[in-house]
């Protein structure tokens, strides 16, 4: 129903300028066309979002590539910016599909080919569409805590109207637990 | 006997008359040399401290004299940040506080508005033309 309404709209609006749809609508009424078209958007961008496939036009990957963003803290020395997409390696969707598939699964992997930052996207996709509870193992408490701060971190760089869909409960993840005696 | 509300003749002897407001007996107000807590305050603080040892110095400056030597010396010779931080504060002022505020308020021009309206419709197109393109 919303996809004939669009293209009807495509349709009546094909080469219209601004100074058009100013003399064509009132000020409440393109305000509301604005807040409509809105909100289709951020309905199918969450519904690419929400899908369980290994690729780049949806699912986690789509996410993490088009909607949210990393933070590299060696941006200087690649010349890079601080934040950015997540890049779009052609291992990735063979990854992602392996984490889908897999229940128990060993990544043999070296520096710099992103695939702790790949667990997390999956880990943050998959808490935030599918309530899923995901448990990164690491190797001591500081790679945990990195970890937990990336997944931190692709959470917050969502645009605003996907942070307030899904809210998080909490954001304590990173304190430490209490000392023990 | 009663005056019918309950009140003996004693109690009527010592009733309040009419027109005359408090206690006749009560303690005198003193004057009002100061006007105000506040301008007493300071007022005082330029007066001189009876101390002889201040030789004559004003309660403000014994005051502050005292705040220093306890921000330096106070808690058996170990100084006291808190007052330091006091003495700080006082001098150089605060230290701006940054309190980080999210916010999305967004007032758009009709112009930009409209400019929003058809770079969505664009999006949206192109997600309708791009249709099913997934890897798996």
């Amino acid at each position: 129903m919303k996809t004939l309404a669009i293209q009807e709209l495509i349709k009546q609006l094909r080469g219209a300028t601004p100074k058009d749809l100013i003399e064509q609508f009132g000020e409440g009424e393109l305000r509301e066309l604005h807040e409509s078209l809105a909100s289709i958007e951020h309905d199918k961008i969450d519904e690419l979002c929400s899908q369980q496939v290994a690729s780049f036009t949806a699912g986690p990957l789509y996410w993490a590539t088009t909607v949210t963003m990393t933070e590299n803290p060696k941006y200087l020395q690649q010349g890079l910016p601080f934040k950015a997409h997540f890049p779009k390696k052609n291992y990735f969707p063979v990854l992602f599909e392996a984490f889908f598939k897999s229940k128990r699964l060993f990544v043999p992997k070296s520096r710099e080919t992103l695939t702790s930052w790949s667990s997390c996207i999956y880990a943050t996709h998959q808490s935030q569409w599918h309530k899923a509870e995901v448990v990164v193992q690491t190797a001591n408490e500081e790679k945990a805590k990195r970890l937990v701060e990336y997944c931190r971190i692709l959470y917050a760089n969502q645009p605003d109207w996907m942070r307030q869909r899904y809210p998080l409960k909490s954001d304590a993840a990173l304190s430490d637990p209490a000392p023990k005696n | 006997m009663s005056d019918g509300r309950g009140r003996s003749a004693g109690t009527r002897k010592n009733y309040f008359k009419p027109g005359q407001s408090g206690n006749p007996n009560g303690l005198k107000k003193p004057p009002r040399a100061y006007g105000s807590f506040t301008k007493a305050l300071r007022a005082i603080g330029f007066e001189a401290d009876p101390d002889p040892d201040s030789k004559g110095a004003s309660n403000i400056e014994v005051a502050a004299r005292v705040m220093w030597w306890h921000a330096n010396h106070g808690f058996n010779g170990q100084g006291s940040p808190k007052t330091i931080e006091t003495i700080a504060d006082r001098l150089d002022g605060r230290p701006t506080e940054t309190i980080e505020l999210n916010a999305n308020v967004t007032q758009l021009s009709q112009e930009e508005r409209a400019q929003e309206v058809l770079a969505t419709l664009e999006r949206l197109k192109k997600h309708e033309d791009s249709g099913d393109t997934r890897i798996n």
